[in-house]
């Protein structure tokens, strides 16, 4: 006996088979596929795209934004504001072994917040880190890390609540190469670049991260400061570049 | 197209109309029609609209310039019948916005930001939240590519406007959304997204590092494209291997004839037709199966489809040139990167890398430069050149690129590519000025599109496996005959990337200090198109 979903009725011999029960296995069908809901739709997700860029700032002045400092430590709040700092440390596990406090260097942090008000999942998360003969970074410091996290609901401002959904710590810089070695492309694209694309690319993919309604999601990136290629002003020394990809749910 | 079967009524003779064709025409509408406007379209869909949402990236707004507006259009796809007619078929698509929100990164803290140049740039001022507020507005006008011809503020009107009080900041809402808009935007407007900070710089120079800003809007789902030029429809670089086509593997249900006793469970070995129950069972079983449709993210297609419309209307915003820290004209212009040596006539160039997902069809690109007075650089000298392209060689051994759209351009000169020229108050000193112009998709001579002026087909853009990296052939910037060119990246795309180049044939150095080369907050470009429902998995 077949197992039914949208039919109610079962039809087999030695049943009593009338013109209502019929007509009702019919009506059944003819309001299912004429008001076919999403969940009987398999492929019923729209993926939206965010991507986020720009060349470092400041017109010679070399200044950090939108890059932000890690510790919210005395170099980083204004006199007299220090009492008040909720989150000294801004994201919890961004260790260095060679930052180990404010006292000794810094990290910048690149953070990014969606209000999702209809739930979603985030299935990728790329992070770029374009180099070329302007911006100089040999990146291969092992010491960027990645975090998609979840602010805790209804516990103001304090970031240690935060539900971590993807983390990758010190990524190993040598897997993430846009390529092994810098070639100029076999053919270029208009308008011209003086220089070949360059720097890591990377990708966290199939994540699968379903977001609930309503959740607050930052999507942050740290880079280190006076670490090898990261030099005293890290965020001049690479292009970023941040693409999320995510799904929605047809409405 | 909704279903309205035969009534059973009392005391009337079982017949094999009653079951066997509404099962039928059921089956027929899942499976054998599906691609066609005979299967499942939107009309019997619970959740019929695509949802896509447009996020903005402003990376350092601050007291400089207190306020900034954001042009946006959304032209209709490029085989629709407002480009021939100049209104909207019933087949046109209407917008509606739901949701738009903000965020910036106030370093995790109640606190707001010190600007690059207040004395303590970048540090967390407690206290400071009260000088947040944003005003915050859509506005809509008609468009100079209908011949609409003012310019000022004057041209607008509101679509949504509010005000987000610096008590919002102050309570922690960040990010933060405001919802339930319910306003119905057009395709064949310009909107400006317009926001201002009054009281930013009122006790500090404040800054709002990383402002972010979403708009969530929907529209109704539409029938995928499809590469069948014998019937007029060409879509560039789409996977060769099926062309886009629907996949249907017709399920049939075999009706009794005359003489035969209907039955009500599957009819006896002998018996050459389905009993009420086998032919019930059939349409069940699909709606068990779940309805299948689109692509897997190789560019794949099931083997059997059973959705006619499954694709949303898809909008990437791609910042360029955002991040100065005001104006670049010629006094400054030796600041930037890659501009050679005076007179600077080099070109100088940003660029955004997007790595891809899921697959997409880019319908339109849309460029918008903001020069922030009426009066722009000389077109007979300066020129913008921007140029959308995919790429291969992420992390393999193929690199190269496809031309995807292309247009250089001086200011006010994009002839027939020109959309709109729109100035913008900003508030009592400040203006921004745009010029937004349709960057033409590459074209075989033949297969053009005739929207904002002529340009290619649509050109599709995704990974593939080896069944699908075989493709079909493409056009060049500014033209080629049929059968045009096989794409360079070989179904290998793996990212786009989009730039924008600047320069000055005399010397950007020789503009004077009153023209402006890139504005404070930068331009913007939007890469539009059809992207087909997905499941979670992207296996």
């Amino acid at each position: 006996m077949a197992s039914n979903r949208i039919i109610r009725e079962q039809f087999s011999e030695g049943t009593t088979v009338d013109g209502s029960r019929i007509q009702g296995a019919l009506d059944t069908v003819e309001g299912r596929i004429n008001t076919i809901p999403r969940g009987d739709i398999l492929p019923r997700y729209a993926e939206q795209t965010i991507h986020l860029g720009f060349m470092p700032g400041g017109m010679g002045l070399f200044f950090p934004y939108p890059w932000g400092p890690l510790y919210n430590s005395s170099p980083w709040v204004v006199a007299g504001g220090l009492d008040k700092v909720v989150n000294p440390v801004r994201i919890k596990g961004c260790y260095n072994d060679n930052i180990a406090s404010p006292a000794t260097g810094d990290q910048y942090v690149w953070s990014t917040g969606i209000h999702h008000v209809a739930p979603c999942i985030v299935n990728e998360l790329h992070f770029n880190a374009v180099t070329d003969s302007v911006f100089i970074n040999a990146l291969t410091d092992n010491a960027i890390h990645l975090l998609i996290s979840v602010n805790a609901d209804g516990e103001g401002q304090d970031r240690h609540l935060n539900s971590f959904e993807a983390v990758k710590h010190l990524i190993s810089d040598d897997a993430w190469p846009f390529r092994r070695t810098s070639a100029a492309p076999t053919a270029d694209m208009a308008p011209a670049h003086t220089e070949t694309l360059a720097g890591n690319i990377i990708s966290f993919k199939n994540l699968g991260v379903a977001i609930p309604a309503g959740a607050r999601v930052l999507y942050q990136i740290v880079i280190p400061k006076s670490v090898g290629g990261w030099t005293v002003r890290p965020y001049q020394t690479i292009v970023p570049g941040m693409t999320v990809h995510y799904l929605e749910e047809i409405v | 197209m909704k279903h309205t079967f035969n009534r059973l009524a009392r005391g009337v003779k079982l017949q094999v109309g009653h079951v066997y064709t509404a099962v039928a025409s059921t089956l027929e509408n899942l499976t054998a029609k599906a691609g066609t406007a005979d299967g499942v379209v939107i009309d019997q869909l619970a959740a019929p609209d695509g949802p896509f949402t447009i996020h903005l990236s402003v990376p350092n707004f601050d007291a400089n310039r207190p306020a900034t507006s954001i042009p946006l259009v959304l032209p209709a796809y490029q085989d629709d019948s407002i480009w021939t007619n100049d209104y909207a078929g019933q087949d046109t698509l209407v917008f509606k916005i739901e949701d738009v929100g903000f965020y910036f990164d106030s370093h995790d803290e109640l606190a707001g930001i010190g600007a690059w140049n207040d004395g303590d740039a970048s540090k967390a001022y407690f206290g400071s939240l009260s000088d947040y507020k944003l005003e915050v507005s859509i506005l809509e006008t008609e468009q100079l590519i209908n011949n609409y011809l003012v310019t000022t503020s004057s041209r607008y009107s509101t679509v949504w406007s509010n005000a987000i009080p610096a008590v919002a900041w102050e309570t922690g809402l960040n990010p933060q959304t405001y919802s339930e808009i319910s306003a119905e935007l057009s395709p064949m407007r310009t909107y400006i997204l317009r926001v201002v900070a009054p009281d930013i710089g009122e006790t500090y120079t404040l800054a709002l590092p990383n402002l972010n800003i979403w708009m969530k809007l929907s529209a109704k789902l539409v029938p995928r494209d499809v590469h069948d030029p014998g019937n007029g429809k060409y879509v560039q670089n789409i996977p060769s291997d099926h062309n886009g086509a629907v996949q249907t593997t017709p399920i049939t249900v075999t009706s009794p004839v005359a003489g035969d006793l209907i039955k009500a469970d599957a009819a006896t070995p002998a018996d050459t037709y389905d009993g009420v129950q086998t032919a019930l069972g059939k349409a069940d079983k699909i709606f068990r199966d779940k309805l299948r449709g689109g692509y897997n993210i190789h560019s794949e297609l099931p083997a059997d489809e059973n959705l006619t419309d499954g694709t949303a209307y898809k909008v990437i915003a791609v910042p360029m040139w955002g991040n100065r820290n005001g104006d670049i004209t010629s006094p400054n212009v030796d600041t930037q990167p890659y501009v050679g040596s005076a007179p600077y006539t080099a070109m100088i160039v940003d660029r955004r890398v997007i790595p891809i997902s899921n697959n997409f069809t880019v319908h339109h690109v849309i460029a918008c430069a903001n020069y922030q007075k009426p009066i722009a650089p000389p077109s007979s000298t300066f020129s913008h050149d921007v140029g959308v392209g995919i790429g291969s060689g992420l992390r393999s051994d193929l690199h190269t690129y496809q031309q995807v759209a292309h247009l250089r351009w001086g200011p006010y000169a994009a002839a027939a590519h020109e959309i709109d020229i729109c100035g913008v108050t900003l508030n009592d000193t400040l203006l921004d000025f745009w010029e937004i112009v349709s960057v033409p998709l590459v074209e075989i001579t033949g297969e053009e599109s005739q929207n904002y002026g002529q340009q290619g087909a649509p050109f599709f853009i995704g990974q593939a496996r080896s069944e699908t990296n075989s493709r079909v052939n493409v056009g060049v910037d500014g033209g080629v005959v049929p059968p045009g060119v096989a794409p360079l990246t070989s179904g290998q795309e793996s990212f786009i990337e989009v730039r924008w180049g600047i320069q000055d044939t005399i010397g950007l150095d020789l503009l004077g200090p009153s023209a402006i080369i890139v504005p404070h907050y930068g331009n913007w470009v939007y890469i539009i198109g059809k992207t087909t429902l997905v499941t979670a998995n992207q296996e």
